[in-house]
């Protein structure tokens, strides 16, 4: 077991008293992806709020870097796991770099405000992700891809090991979907743990080294996208007949799709 | 950066402006004063009038501050409160607190108390509707902004019922019209005992608001988002309520319903500055002190009356609401 990864055994949860998520195992190395997989209902998002303990588990453990997540306070939580919510409407015209800036909070004092480092950090960070000229413009006029980006900007400034993202590319068009596969990219190349959960039985294919299937709050499969994710195991899941491709692009790269047939 | 150019200028403007306005107010009233008089008195010491003394001590100085201090403190307040429940559409009453003073200050002077008890009681009342819609909101089970925002509706609207239920049964020679005056807001009973009364409510409170400035924003990003952030969102929006409601109930208690200038300056100052609570907080206090001086100076001098300072802010608030809706649909 190294100090660099995140273990997650038999985790269960659930709204008031009624379980959702039926224990929950995998265990992923730093600077790999997670995808985590299934239709509607399935529990992807409750497994995340448990995961960032927005809501209370009912058993289980969680392991990160060696500590007992139970024992860390929502402050010292917030410095190993970061959250990257869907950019839904924002109603106030925070810039770029004010909203970036915000993931230095659980680095300061309540009364506190951001110093000159945090900002230049949360510089840095727009600049990772090819996004630094939107530092003073205003988030609520900016598009749907733009927002997402911004948002991933502040996981990476919050600078956790664990970056957890719900639905990414769910509302996004194809090339701002291809824009935040590639920023993902960028984080796993940070040596960050990236857990991504999605509706496109493809997306794993594209970013994920792992992808954790799911139904009706259970695992069917956890491990590579190639040898969890085939015909016979999406059928089962999605329950309708689906087809996984390989095809060869025109720059003689293997790449799967996912088709319903 | 051009809106950090823009802030520290509209600040030094704003400050300046808080320096002249309180001067140049000292001349504004009912009895005639000469400039000339009230500066070489207040310079100089010397004065032939000899009424001069007691209306600057009494009425003008403590009218003045109050005017400029509810004006800061409700901007702020509303400022803070638009944030905590990403609306910009909410006033400082969302939570009933100025409807709880008003049925405070109703009861009071029913029951034939002096100004400072009524005072107090508004005060107390405005306190308590807040406990109470917080009690409430905190129970339930959904989201505990929209579970506030609910309670608050619902205490306003029973505080507003038993106002009614008060002026009905109060006597219409004597306490009647006492209790409609008292509602409509206004400046005219401020003595230098009831401004110290409000006045230290008002300035703890913007103390707090004014510390926490850098939370207030993470508060607008919701519940889910300020956790992931390592903060205690119930923890923040708790001290920011408790900070934003002695300030509307010190400035309710003292003035009356006053509406209006902690939905508007807010949205105004956010449209100049941007939405961080770090400038938002000390412009729209600034902009809001100098907006009710104005007005009070106003309601001191367009007539020969004292026109009830909760009018005019309604006569220039509702226009603006209105270009403010026209303004949102230009932008879709």
């Amino acid at each position: 077991m190294t100090d660099l990864n995140l273990i997650v055994k038999d985790l269960r949860g659930g709204y008031g008293k009624r379980e959702i998520v039926h224990g929950i195992s995998f265990s992923v190395e730093t600077g790999n992806v997670l995808c985590m997989l299934g239709p509607n209902g399935c529990g992807k998002s409750t497994l995340l709020k448990l995961l960032l303990r927005f809501i209370p588990k009912m058993g289980g453990e969680v392991f990160c870097r060696g500590h007992n997540v139970d024992e860390l306070d929502r402050r010292r939580l917030a410095h190993f796991f970061s959250y990257i919510p869907q950019s839904d409407q924002a109603i106030f015209p925070y810039t770029a770099l004010e909203m970036v800036s915000m993931a230095r909070s659980s680095y300061m004092g309540a009364f506190q405000s951001p110093k000159k480092e945090d900002v230049e950090l949360a510089y840095r960070c727009l600049e990772k992700l090819h996004i630094a000229h939107l530092a003073d413009f205003p988030y609520n006029n900016m598009s749907g891809g733009q927002r997402q980006l911004v948002l991933i900007a502040r996981a990476l400034c919050q600078n956790t090991c664990i970056l957890v993202m719900d639905e990414p590319t769910a509302s996004l068009d194809f090339a701002n979907q291809q824009l935040i596969n590639d920023a993902i990219r960028i984080l796993s190349k940070e040596g960050k743990i990236v857990i991504v959960s999605t509706h496109s039985p493809a997306q794993p294919f594209a970013i994920g080294s792992h992808v954790l299937l799911m139904r009706q709050g259970s695992s069917l499969g956890f491990g590579p996208p190639e040898e969890i994710l085939n015909d016979h195991s999406l059928e089962e899941v999605y329950g309708i007949p689906m087809e996984v491709l390989s095809v060869r692009d025109r720059n003689q790269q293997e790449r799967k799709l996912c088709l319903s047939l | 950066m051009h809106i950090k150019r823009n802030y520290y200028l509209l600040l030094s403007l704003l400050i300046c402006l808080s320096l002249i306005l309180p001067v140049i107010s000292l001349n504004v009233g009912f009895y005639g004063t000469n400039a000339r008089e009230v500066f070489s008195f207040l310079f100089l010491g010397s004065y032939s009038d000899a009424n001069i003394p007691a209306i600057l001590f009494n009425i003008r100085i403590p009218r003045i501050i109050a005017a400029f201090v509810i004006g800061a403190g409700l901007s702020a307040a509303g400022a803070a409160f638009q944030g905590m429940f990403k609306n910009p559409l909410v006033s400082p009453d969302i939570l009933g607190v100025s409807h709880g003073a008003g049925l405070g200050a109703c009861l009071a002077l029913l029951f034939g108390w002096s100004s400072f008890g009524v005072q107090i009681n508004a005060f107390c009342f405005g306190i308590l509707t807040v406990f109470l819609a917080y009690f409430i909101g905190s129970r339930a089970r959904f989201g505990q902004d929209i579970s506030l925002v609910l309670a608050g509706t619902m205490l306003r609207e029973l505080a507003n019922a038993m106002v009614t239920g008060v002026k009905y049964v109060a006597d219409p020679n004597d306490v009647l019209p006492k209790i409609t005056y008292w509602l409509m807001g206004s400046l005219n009973k401020v003595d230098t005992k009831s401004l110290i009364f409000s006045l230290i409510p008002i300035s703890i409170g913007l103390l707090v608001l004014f510390l926490l400035r850098w939370r207030l924003n993470l508060l607008t990003l919701g519940d889910e988002e300020a956790m992931a952030l390592g903060v205690n969102p119930r923890r923040v929006r708790l001290l920011a309520i408790l900070a934003a409601t002695i300030i509307s109930a010190g400035s309710v208690c003292l003035g009356g319903l006053i509406a209006w200038v902690g939905l508007m300056i807010p949205h105004l100052s956010r449209g100049l500055v941007g939405a961080d609570y770090r400038r938002l907080l000390p412009v729209s206090a600034l902009m809001g002190g100098c907006f009710l001086l104005l007005m009070d100076n106003l309601a001191r001098s367009l007539t020969t009356m004292d026109i009830p300072i909760g009018i005019l802010t309604a006569c220039f608030g509702a226009p603006f609401f209105i270009m403010l809706i026209l303004n949102r649909g230009q932008k879709r």
